[in-house]
């Protein structure tokens, strides 16, 4: 028997890249006005390439993945995760956070409609876990999911990210400064 | 109640499409499903949600145990025991 060798994990570092690292304030882009899911998830990418993150083809392809799959990227109500395969269009892991004038609707049964489209791109399937399990957790509880949707500019939003961050990480090195 | 405990096999950990994908299958159940990583030793929290199960951070190769409780808790169990073992059954 040959013992079954392991799929190759990645470098701790590359996993443990923290969501407000990955965040831009470039990125951040609140009361956008979009007419319907397309656009909305245009906006999402053209932050991404505003930030340096991706090409314009993610853009293209985080809305062929809706089509595709459907509409099951409304992780949660009032919230979609626009995202694609990784891929050359990809020029470094980072989101994107679109907020939305008017909310609209992905088709999805009981998350409709949506107010925040958080675009995410990554080179791999793996670096970004530990930053999309810190947005799930900032996102997870109504309350405070509320109070980070009513922030007036992309300084406080990220600026929430970070003191969640603070209060809510278990294994982060204690950094120097 | 039926609690299992599994290594996640896939390349990828539970993100985004995975735990969508995941989340699809404990919701044909009744029973009443929750889910931890046993790797970093998370609380409970609901296997029903996406966002909780996104919460968990789960990568490739850490353990998460489920359990489930209800009228079909002993299927719910062996259908995502078969979905987390056999690399998503070519569902993603």
């Amino acid at each position: 028997m040959t013992p079954k060798v392991p799929p190759t994990s990645a470098p701790p570092d590359q996993r443990r890249l923290s969501l407000s690292s990955l965040l831009p304030v470039s990125a951040i882009r609140l009361e956008v006005r979009a007419a319907d899911w397309r656009e909305a998830v245009r906006a999402c990418g053209e932050a991404l390439v505003a930030a340096g993150i991706t090409t314009p083809a993610y853009t293209v392809q985080m809305i062929a993945t809706v089509e595709q799959l459907g509409p099951y990227l409304v992780i949660a109500p009032g919230i979609a995760l626009a995202h694609a395969r990784p891929s050359a269009a990809v020029l470094r892991p980072g989101l994107s956070w679109v907020t939305l004038a008017q909310p609209v609707r992905f088709g999805h049964k009981d998350n409709d409609p949506v107010t925040l489209v958080v675009g995410l791109a990554a080179p791999d399937d793996y670096s970004h876990i530990q930053a999309l399990a810190t947005l799930a957790g900032l996102l997870e509880d109504a309350p405070p999911r509320a109070a980070l949707l009513a922030l007036q500019t992309p300084a406080d939003v990220l600026a929430a990210i970070v003191a969640f961050e603070q209060t809510h990480t278990t294994d982060t090195p204690q950094g120097a400064g | 109640m039926k609690q299992v405990r599994l290594r996640v096999v896939n390349a990828a950990g539970l993100h985004a499409r995975p735990a969508a994908v995941f989340v699809a299958e404990t919701s044909k159940f009744a029973s009443k499903i929750r889910v931890r990583n046993a790797t970093t030793n998370s609380g409970w929290t609901d296997a029903k949600s996406i966002l909780s199960v996104l919460t968990l951070g789960i990568e490739p190769q850490h353990e998460i145990e489920l359990t489930a409780e209800g009228p079909d808790e002993e299927q719910a169990a062996a259908a995502l025991a078969n979905l987390i073992t056999s690399d998503f059954a070519g569902k993603l």
